[in-house]
């Protein structure tokens, strides 16, 4: 019978049994009439026929249930039921939604990263089109650089894969935002119309730049004075009032608003606030090996991934001949090692990743492990419940047998298990989810940029379904699990067992000793590997950085050429600050400087080094990191100079151009040579003279903990703002002061200095060193911590596996217990023996976890820093908790145990 | 619903049903009954317990029809008549019942 039939037949319900009552009767009646005229007596024919019929009502019963399907309301009887059976059991019942909540709520939320960060595709129409194209540099060990200007402009025009290609500048910038309520520092990008059309942008309101709109008309002109904002901006810094067309000032320079993103809009996850021209000039691309630009390009509708590769790669064969330059040009990479040599540009070639991967593909790895954990996670739930389920099913195994012999079929009964099940999960689940919402907000928060893509995560539709999903059929299962315990043998028999303790199945005691064994097993290797991504954590944090982290307070400031033209005004303006706040009290020291470590990038500049050891002396070397400071620099961040002297106020005015560089760069260059009153010429000119090494500092991370040192030159603004050298810039971004206040103590004054100095200046990210090195480790830290989380909720969830299975030990060993008592075991014995059986089910889980751990571990070890997969001390610590997390878990059954009074325990049966 | 075909004892019950209505015309179910042990001399009688909910399955197998009418004692009951389809029904069960038969009587002959 089809559902919709039954549930009419049920809506119809009261008119059959109408129906029937009335057919019954007239049975009932016609037996009546009969037996009268048999010769009975009206009364004596009447209780013939009640007799002879029965109970009409269970007869009305039964016919309906032979055509009616009852079965919805059965079922709502059957839901009532199995929520007046839970209640009746609040422990068990609190402790399996609980279980269950963890559990799914840890995968929901883990299961929206995965859905959010890897799965959605990109928030662009047809984002599956869209491609990354950098170029490389093999030679310099870059797998991954942005293209020069006459380059992109030349594959614009000859690329036929690509219906449109743009470009953008430089990575996440930022710019000086006057907004009425004061100035701000807003994430910019620097876009051509061409990126936008390809990412297939549309203005919530206004426009977007039109052709040509974001050119320069000559190399030296200012920006085209035009802006986007994103919607966000546009909230937050203008309270959402009409703006287009209006003019703001971004970096002292008013620019008319000529339209508004729709919200979320964003292009390389760089949380973009406001959009500004890119800025190229058609005719005078500028130099070919100045490499800034990252282009994006959408696929045209018939050409595959495969195509638009392929022709990348013949583009790269002929480009030189194509364009006509002898200079700097694609080559793709030779065979054979002799004209790798002779080819400086080897293997600079175009190539192209799909947008998707660009973006997520660093963080894939970190995500599935996740993932894997919260699984492990939930599998513990699992064994965990269902060991629950068993204990409760062998006190339900009486309720059951007894039902059975009352005449409730099998399936009914599964009905209701099932119905149990899916009861317990749906609450289970529904916390699960608040859970996972909640999880999601505080990870995303606590950790923004350890995730990319975390603005777009959310608990969506395909994460509510994974979670509805799971809850079906974890109640499923373990309706069916009990079932199987319980069905599984005849009604007899479970009556006869029912009376009986000691006969409990001992299958099932077998299998809830097995799932405490999976569950110790699955916890060590979650427990181990937390161990050593916190461990990686811990190494990361205790690099030596090679300055002294303690008492160190930074801010940055970002003075605008326009209000700041030339090297002379910026270093002025910098000067002022650090006077004032030099004379704050608590202010042992102040120093400026252009990039502040750790995270500096690597600018790998091509420098020259004047008798250097290096293989190829003649040509430039490429010098990792260029640190522009003032005088006490070194003195300010606590780095040691370790040969020479570091840079001497004198030197700011002294003719001799002073450099000073690190441990690495000296042996790097003049591997055996004394580094000092050697020359170096910095890039990216010429022209300008030699400068002389007067020191050679201590290793900093200029670049990131994690990273190898790399190699540093030191130059001082004073000198390079000179137009001797020829370089003529004072690029100081970042103030560090040695102060025994905090951050918080000296945010007034610091932004009362600047503010004085130009209102238009917002001071940002004011905060401690030990802050910015925290925040440069955020994934690991993310990593460490979440996976901490899911182990501790292993642990608890294994101990509380433990206590189960050794309480019910101690509950069907009663009898035993107490004989070997009025044997004259002592409490002590009784204790070790209990104990001794919770020990050895842990122990065999810790062996296979173990075993378990040193095969997936090798998954991880990108994620590692500092410390092998392997790592004995990790391991010996894990077995070590895991054993007294087990020990405590069973000493409170051991102990009760070993209190049975054994006349109490021996009569009980 | 599933048709029960490999049903016997609920079959037999349907063709006895059958039968009686296919010869007999419109009946009540305290009629039927009652044919039933006439034609069977008392030796079967249908449990009213069963007879009813077959009677149920029945109509809604569409082999029967019922309609309310009144007993020759004025008693208001509900009468049953044979369709088409239960004609057919009847047809496939005689059929069944008659190789049942022989088969266990061959089964019987040979063991």
């Amino acid at each position: 019978m089809s559902p919709l039939r039954r549930l009419w037949n049920v809506l119809r319900r009261s008119r059959m049994d109408e129906d029937l009552r009335q057919e019954l009767d007239t049975h009932v009646a016609l037996i009546e009439e009969e037996e009268r005229r048999n010769g009975l007596t009206a009364e004596q024919a009447r209780r013939y026929a009640r007799a002879r019929f029965g109970n009409a009502l269970m007869y009305r019963e039964q016919a309906l249930d032979a055509v009616i399907a009852t079965w919805f309301e059965d079922a709502w009887k059957d839901v009532r039921f199995a929520a007046r059976v839970l209640a009746r059991a609040p422990g068990f019942s609190t402790v399996a939604v609980l279980t269950m909540a963890l559990g799914i709520g840890a995968n929901a939320a883990i299961f929206s990263v995965v859905s959010g960060v890897l799965l959605r595709p990109l928030p662009y129409p047809q984002s599956e089109r869209l491609m990354y194209v950098t170029t490389q540099f093999p030679a310099l060990g870059s797998a991954a650089t942005p293209l020069s200007a006459p380059e992109y402009l030349e594959f614009r025009a000859v690329n036929r894969s690509f219906a449109v290609i743009g470009a953008l500048r430089p990575g996440a910038g930022e710019v000086n935002l006057t907004a009425p309520d004061g100035a701000r520092r807003v994430r910019s990008v620097n876009v051509d119309e061409y990126l936008l059309d390809a990412l297939g942008l549309q203005p919530a309101q206004g426009r977007l730049f039109a052709r040509g709109e974001t050119d320069r008309t000559a190399p030296d002109a200012p920006l085209p004075p035009l802006a986007i904002l994103s919607h966000e901006l546009w909230q937050s810094a203008f309270g959402g009032k009409p703006i287009i067309g209006h003019m703001v000032e971004v970096n002292a320079l008013r620019r008319e608003v000529i339209g508004i993103m729709p919200p979320g809009a964003d292009v390389m996850d760089y949380r973009t606030e406001i959009w500004l021209p890119l800025g190229l000039n058609p005719l005078n691309p500028g130099d070919r090996r100045s490499h800034s630009l990252r282009l994006i390009g959408r696929l045209k509708d018939q050409v595959t991934a495969a195509a638009a590769q392929a022709e990348l790669k013949t583009l790269n064969e002929q480009w030189g001949e194509r364009v006509g330059v002898t200079d700097h040009m694609f080559a793709p990479m030779p065979a054979d090692a002799a004209s790798r040599a002779s080819t400086p540009d080897a293997g600079h070639v175009l190539q192209m990743v799909p947008l998707h991967d660009q973006l997520v593909s660093g963080a894939s790895r970190a995500i599935w492990m996740l993932q894997a954990t919260a699984g492990l996670v939930l599998l513990i739930a699992c064994a965990n419940l269902a060991n629950l389920l068993l204990a409760r099913a062998a006190l339900r195994h009486r309720e059951f047998a007894v039902r059975t012999a009352l005449g409730a079929s099998h399936g009914r009964l599964l009905r209701q298990l099932i119905i149990e099940g899916l009861l317990l999960s749906t609450a289970g689940s529904a916390l699960a989810l608040w859970l996972a919402r909640f999880g999601l907000y505080t990870l995303t928060r606590a950790y923004p940029a350890a995730l990319p893509r975390s603005a777009e995560l959310r608990v969506d539709l395909p994460v509510l379904l994974f979670t509805c999903g799971t809850a079906i059929a974890m109640g499923i299962i373990f309706g069916l699990a009990q079932l199987r315990h319980i069905g599984g043998k005849g009604l007899s028999v479970a009556l006869m067992e029912a009376g009986n303790r000691g006969a409990v199945g001992a299958a099932r005691r077998q299998v809830r000793r097995g799932l405490v064994v999976a569950e110790v097993a699955l916890a060590v290797i979650l427990v181990i590997g937390a161990g050593l991504l916190i461990r990686t954590v811990y190494n990361l944090a205790n690099v030596e950085m090679g300055f002294d982290k303690s008492r160190l307070v930074t801010f940055s400031i970002s003075l605008p050429d326009s209000t700041y033209p030339g090297p002379n005004k910026r270093m002025q303006a910098f000067q002022r600050v650090l006077d004032v706040l030099r004379a704050v009290p608590g202010v042992e020291a102040a120093t400026a400087m252009y990039e502040l470590p750790p995270n500096s990038p690597a600018l790998k500049n091509n420098t020259r080094v004047a008798g250097t050891t290096a293989p190829s002396p003649e040509r430039f070397q490429i010098v990792d990191y260029y640190q522009y400071v003032v005088p006490g620099y070194f003195e300010t961040m606590g780095i040691p100079i370790v040969r020479g002297r570091s840079f001497q106020p004198t030197d700011a005015t002294s003719s001799g151009l002073a450099a000073i560089v690190n441990e690495t760069f000296a042996t790097t260059f003049w591997t055996g040579r004394d580094p000092i009153g050697q020359h170096v010429k910095p890039c990216c000119n010429d022209q300008p003279p030699w400068f002389t090494v007067v020191g050679v500092a201590k290793d900093v991370k200029q670049g990131g903990v994690e990273r190898e040192t790399g190699t540093e030159l030191y130059l001082l603004v004073e000198q390079v703002a000179r137009p001797v050298p020829g370089l003529g810039i004072a690029p100081l971004n970042h103030v560090v002061l040695r102060t025994t206040l905090a951050p918080a103590a000296l945010a007034q004054t610091i932004e009362r200095v600047v503010r004085e100095m130009d209102p238009a200046v917002p001071v940002v990210r004011l905060r401690d060193i030990e802050a910015v090195v925290a925040e440069s480790i955020q994934r690991p830290r993310f990593l460490a911590q979440l996976l901490g989380l899911f182990a501790g909720l292993a642990l608890l969830l294994a101990a509380v596996g433990t206590y189960g299975v050794v309480s019910s030990i101690v509950a069907e060993r009663r009898t035993e217990i107490g004989i070997r008592m009025a044997l004259g075991a002592n409490r002590s014995s009784v204790l070790a023996h209990v104990m001794r059986e919770g020990l050895l089910l842990t122990g065999i889980g810790v062996v296979i976890g173990v075993a378990g751990a040193f095969g997936l571990n090798r998954l991880i070890v990108s994620l590692l820093f500092g410390v092998r997969p392997t790592d004995v001390l990790t391991f010996a610590g894990v077995v070590a908790t895991m054993i007294v997390v087990a020990a405590v878990a069973s000493l409170l059954p051991a102990w009760r145990a070993s209190r049975l009074d054994p006349v109490a325990a021996l009569r009980a049966d | 619903m599933p048709k029960h075909t490999n049903d016997r004892l609920q079959g037999t019950l349907d063709l006895l049903i059958l039968n009686i209505l296919a010869r007999g015309g419109a009946q009540h179910g305290y009629a039927i009954a009652q044919r039933i042990h006439q034609a069977t001399d008392d030796s079967l009688r249908i449990e009213e317990g069963s007879l009813y909910p077959a009677l149920q399955r029945m109509t809604h197998e569409k082999w029967l029809r019922a309609e309310w009418g009144l007993t020759d004692s004025g008693r208001k009951a509900r009468f049953y008549t044979i369709t088409p389809a239960g004609r057919r029904q009847l047809a496939e069960e005689e059929r069944r019942w008659l190789q049942l038969t022989e088969a266990v009587a061959k089964a019987l002959r040979f063991a």
